[in-house]
């Protein structure tokens, strides 16, 4: 214990306290509180340095004669004298000696970070008082201490965690981590940190013997860290309660196999048989079968496994890969050339959906979905005919004036298809198809244009407070399901007849990226009736399709024609060439038809699309 | 396709006779895998533990000259995880699935597009397609 202080030490009238102090192995003051060095697991190292002037033992005796501390000498390392003292608050008031002079030098001294240098008086650094430096110190050890002794209850063979009797390790008691109430309750929730840390494959935790109680949080803290343990034995502790198990509800959700004998809790079966409730996973407690596990695995999991792509046929895959693949990119990139794949017949209407179903967060920003309520057409919120009718777009000048309402995006589904999933099934009717494609976009500007202000209101939730600014919603990341129902159109190219987009929160949690992504279906036996496959096939003509990659399209001009444009032109060629897929003498027919304007050669193309000939295109 | 009509399809999820507008020879297809006929998935839909299901959006179109409708929804569903499906049957060796309560599992998100005819006030689903698409973060039933 230091009693006196520096300040202690230079007033003449404290001889008193002096006196009284007590060492109980050494004299005080002098050289003869210069010990030899014997390294001591269980004492603290320090490290001095800028004793240079003089000896080592002379440093030694004059931070004694400072201090009062008893100080070990120890190895001489280049300027750096060690040192042991025996209790860390010791190693703390050598620490704080830094900056005092010593034989005409400034004295630098630290505790030494080392996996010893701990005592029964380790409670400083857990009680998070005294020099930060020396805390941080401290703290390392203490980590160090707890990641030894977790590692030395782990069995890697058996993923077993035996964290049985934990205040009876010689090595945890001797470092003072159960000293006091304020150590005790910050021991294991200190060890699940670093077994997380550590990422300890666990299944079978063993907490026998430890004194839980009915307030105790030891079960809380091991579900957070490990919610999937199966076998938890907890005998000999002290609960009594019923509330100490209802807590832990929903938090060991895979739970099968619990021991709690040895509490007083386990005398009563109404209240053991109330436990088996709290844990529908549960098959064996203190031994005794209590459910079906084949039961268990048949009625608590849904029968069918998520594959992430269905395709009624072959056919249909490749219809429906290039199709996504190519509406997406220009959906991304340029919507007004998704135009010719409608015709006056075809219907397009999204829907948002702000319901929070899994990812909760509680900083969702106010306009979240300002860019899509205006004409939204979710009929659970729109009860109005008349608002559902307007929400409708009808042909590709009311489309085109809808997507370009909505807010510029991004889709991945070439650079990360695991994000996705696609079914395609045959629609007899139309002779078509009906893809449906589940997935994720970056919404990453706002809308080309604002819906023009409707009066049809009425009954629309979203505006019940006549919040007419709809500008300015937040840009995000986004989850998205889609449903296109594709016929065939002239010249064998895509028509969509029916286009509904459904825009919903952003959830990382997909259903089918939890399963083995290769599983792949194609026309199961199993399933579905035979239908004739609709004769529709991939082809350019008439429709801004491109392939699933631009292997095609050049990377750079050839040298002739570069040479004859400038910076700008050469740019302009190159953009148009990747988003029409002409061949590059068309493109520069065109450039030149539109007075190399970017934005009058797409109208130009738009227009003139049907008379392209087919040839034209890049194969 | 009025809201109360489909509101009655998704709600019969949650029933002993699931879907009974089912076309003789329908599509279905769940989770991205086809299922075989009506009697199948009927037998199949009452091995599952209670469900509740709710629709949080839904868009249709019919399709112009026909009397078929595209309906995109989005759903969720819970189950009840307390050990017992609908047919009676439950996991507790000592207690009778009569006299075990309900627990339910937190909401799942379901993606729901089908294609219905109607005729004459009556509906006829075509196609059911029913994938999961959102699984809440903690579960003791499980979607996989």
């Amino acid at each position: 214990m230091y009693y006196g202080g520096r300040g202690g030490y230079n007033n003449n009238n404290n001889n008193n306290n002096r006196a009284g102090y007590n060492f109980p192995n050494g004299p005080r003051g002098g050289n003869n509180n210069m010990n030899t060095f014997n390294s001591n697991p269980n004492y603290v190292t320090v490290e001095i340095q800028g004793w240079n002037n003089a000896s080592p033992q002379e440093v030694i005796s004059f931070l004694n004669r400072k201090t009062r501390v008893e100080l070990f000498l120890g190895n001489v390392v280049g300027n750096i004298v060690q040192a042991q003292v025996k209790t860390m608050k010791d190693a703390d008031i050598i620490a704080r000696c830094s900056g005092m002079r010593f034989a005409g030098q400034a004295l630098h001294c630290r505790i030494a970070n080392n996996n010893n240098n701990n005592n029964n008086h380790h409670n400083n650094s857990m009680n998070g008082g005294g020099n930060p430096a020396v805390n941080a110190a401290a703290k390392d050890s203490t980590i160090t201490i707890l990641r030894n002794f977790l590692i030395s209850r782990y069995n890697q063979q058996n993923k077993m965690l035996d964290l049985q009797s934990c205040e009876n390790d010689q090595v945890l008691a001797s470092n003072g981590l159960f000293s006091n109430s304020s150590t005790s309750s910050k021991f294991f929730p200190a060890l699940m940190k670093i077994a997380e840390q550590e990422k300890l494959d666990v299944e079978s935790v063993n907490l026998s013997g430890n004194n839980i109680n009915d307030y105790s949080k030891w079960l809380s803290d091991l579900s957070h860290s490990f919610p999937d343990v199966k076998n938890i034995a907890m005998a000999n502790n002290n609960v009594k309660k019923i509330e100490f198990f209802d807590k832990l509800k929903n938090k060991f959700n895979s739970l099968r196999e619990l021991i709690i004998q040895g509490n007083p809790i386990s005398q009563n079966m109404t209240l053991v048989q109330k436990i088996v409730e709290f844990f529908p996973r549960l098959v064996i407690i203190d031994g005794n079968q209590v459910r079906d596990e084949q039961k268990i695995n048949r009625i608590l999991t849904f029968p069918i496994k998520s594959t992430k792509v269905f395709f009624e046929n072959e056919d249909f895959s490749k219809i429906s890969t290039t199709f996504l693949t190519s509406y997406l990119n220009f959906w991304d990139n340029n919507r007004v050339d998704l135009m010719t794949l409608y015709t006056p017949q075809s219907q397009f209407s999204y829907q948002c959906d702000s319901s929070v179903i899994s990812d909760f967060n509680a900083n969702t920003p106010t306009n979240l979905w300002n860019n899509y309520t205006p004409h939204s057409r979710n009929f659970k919120r729109v009860s109005n005919e008349k608002s559902r009718s307007t929400r409708l777009s009808i042909g590709p000048e009311q489309i085109l004036n809808t997507f370009k309402c909505l807010p510029k995006s991004k889709h991945n589904l070439d650079t990360n298809p695991n994000e996705y999933s696609i079914e395609t099934v045959s629609f007899p009717s139309l002779n078509g198809i009906m893809i449906s494609i589940h997935g994720e976009f970056d919404e990453i500007a706002q809308p080309e244009q604002q819906f023009a202000e409707n009066s049809n209101n009425v009954n629309n939730r979203y505006n019940k407070y006549n919040n007419k600014n709809n500008k300015g919603g937040s840009l995000e990341k986004r989850c998205f399901d889609r449903v296109f129902v594709v016929v065939p159109g002239p010249n064998g190219a895509f028509i969509v007849a029916s286009d509904l987009l459904c825009v919903k929160n952003y959830s990382k949690k997909k259903s089918w990226n939890i399963v083995d992504n290769n599983s792949t279906n194609i026309n199961n036996n199993a399933a579905i009736p035979a239908v004739p496959t609709p004769s529709i096939t991939p082809v350019n003509n008439g429709v801004p399709m491109p392939p699933m990659n631009n292997s095609t399209i050049p990377n750079a001009l050839p040298p002739d024609i570069a040479s004859k444009l400038n910076i700008t032109q050469q740019e302009i060629v190159m953009k148009i060439m990747q988003e029409t897929r002409l061949k590059l003498e068309f493109v520069l027919m065109l450039c030149e038809q539109s007075n190399w304007d970017y934005n009058t050669a797409g109208i130009n193309f738009t227009n003139s699309k049907t008379q392209i000939p087919p040839d034209a295109y890049l194969q | 396709m009025n809201e109360k009509t489909f509101t009655a399809l998704v709600e019969s999820l949650d029933s002993q006779s699931p879907l009974p507008q089912l076309h003789p020879q329908p599509r279905i297809i769940i989770n991205g895998q086809p299922f075989g006929s009506q009697a199948d998935f009927i037998q199949l839909w009452n091995s599952l533990p209670n469900s509740n299901h709710q629709i949080t959006s839904y868009d249709t179109h019919q399709i112009p000259g026909t009397s078929t409708h595209v309906v995109l929804a989005h759903l969720k569903v819970r189950f009840d995880e307390s050990g017992k499906d609908r047919s009676g049957q439950c996991t507790s060796l000592n207690t009778p699935a009569s006299s075990i309560r309900s627990i339910w599992s937190h909401w799942f998100g379901v993606d729901l597009s089908c294609v219905v005819e109607e005729q004459n006030g009556q509906i006829l689903v075509n196609t059911w397609n029913y994938r999961f698409a959102e699984n809440p973060s903690s579960t003791i039933y499980k979607v996989i």
